[in-house]
């Protein structure tokens, strides 16, 4: 089996992984929409909670994956560690996206306004921001050493600001709800309501899986394409 | 009183639906631009 069947393979496996997960995507919604109580307060706006925070879950992993694998890519130099590491950035991205999109339609109703400048949200920006350079500083630096380590650095300085943005609720005042699973005592949420999220992270993080196997293919291939290319011109 | 607000989860849903499904969809079409025989885009999928 060829370098080329070997990529054409991991994309279908992650073709394979997202439409079980869009699948699952759709469960999930079921549940919260129909089978998952309303909360008294907050009411049906609550329910934002069974995507958002998901979303967040998932894009804060992309991003720490990425920095992760950007030490190892300047420890060890092998590009297919550098394109794994631009494969979970842009995933993060997109998990972002859903982050960033879903929390502001949540707080609408529930603050009373859609942003404020406090340092959770700040912070989250800042960093989709970072990660979006990421991918476009990507998209312009054409020498793939280069390119490998300023965006090494730039994931590391995301992985360095994760658990930053997870204390921000404790060290400043914010509008943002302090954790009420990733925290030191037990989960405050009623069972039902903790199933309906545990089921969405479950299907968020098979969703990330399907998603970078196809982002690191689609890297993979179109490397395999370039050198190809390069071939033939000589 | 529990308030009347759902509109605001029916929105928050269908734009995470849409943003996952339109991100699973551009992989796709990449994934199946990058095998079709030409020269790549400038800044194509590094």
């Amino acid at each position: 089996m060829t370098p080329q069947d070997r990529a054409a393979r991991l994309a279908r496996i992650g073709i394979a992984l997202t439409v079980v997960a869009l699948l699952g995507l759709g469960g999930v919604y079921l549940r919260a929409f129909a089978f998952t109580p309303v909360e008294v307060n907050q009411g049906a706006a609550q329910k934002i909670f069974y995507v958002h925070v998901p979303a967040a879950w998932s894009a804060l992993m992309s991003i720490s994956i990425t920095g992760l694998l950007s030490i190892l890519y300047l420890w060890l130099k092998d590009r297919r560690i550098d394109l794994a590491a631009a494969a979970s950035a842009e995933v993060g991205v997109a998990f972002g996206a859903v982050m960033l999109t879903t929390g502001p339609i949540w707080g609408k109703p529930i603050w009373g306004t859609w942003w404020t400048w406090d340092a959770r949200l700040t912070s989250t920006l800042f960093l989709f921001l970072l990660f979006v350079g990421y991918l476009v500083l990507r998209g312009v630096l054409t020498d793939p050493g280069l390119r490998g380590r300023f965006s090494a650095v730039i994931g590391i300085m995301g992985l360095v600001l994760v658990p930053f943005i997870h204390l921000t609720v404790y060290l400043f005042r914010t509008l943002h709800p302090a954790p009420i699973i990733l925290k030191p005592s037990a989960p405050s949420l009623p069972r039902e309501m903790l199933v309906t999220l545990m089921l969405s992270l479950g299907v968020f993080t098979v969703l990330y899986l399907g998603f970078v196997m196809q982002r690191y293919a689609l890297g993979l291939l179109h490397e395999f394409r370039e050198e190809e290319l390069a071939r033939d011109a000589g | 009183m529990t308030p009347d607000n759902a509109g605001f989860m029916v929105a928050a849903y269908v734009v995470a639906a849409a943003i996952l499904v339109a991100y699973a969809g551009s992989l796709v079409a990449r994934l199946r631009g990058v095998r079709r025989p030409g020269p790549a885009g400038p800044g194509e999928d590094r």
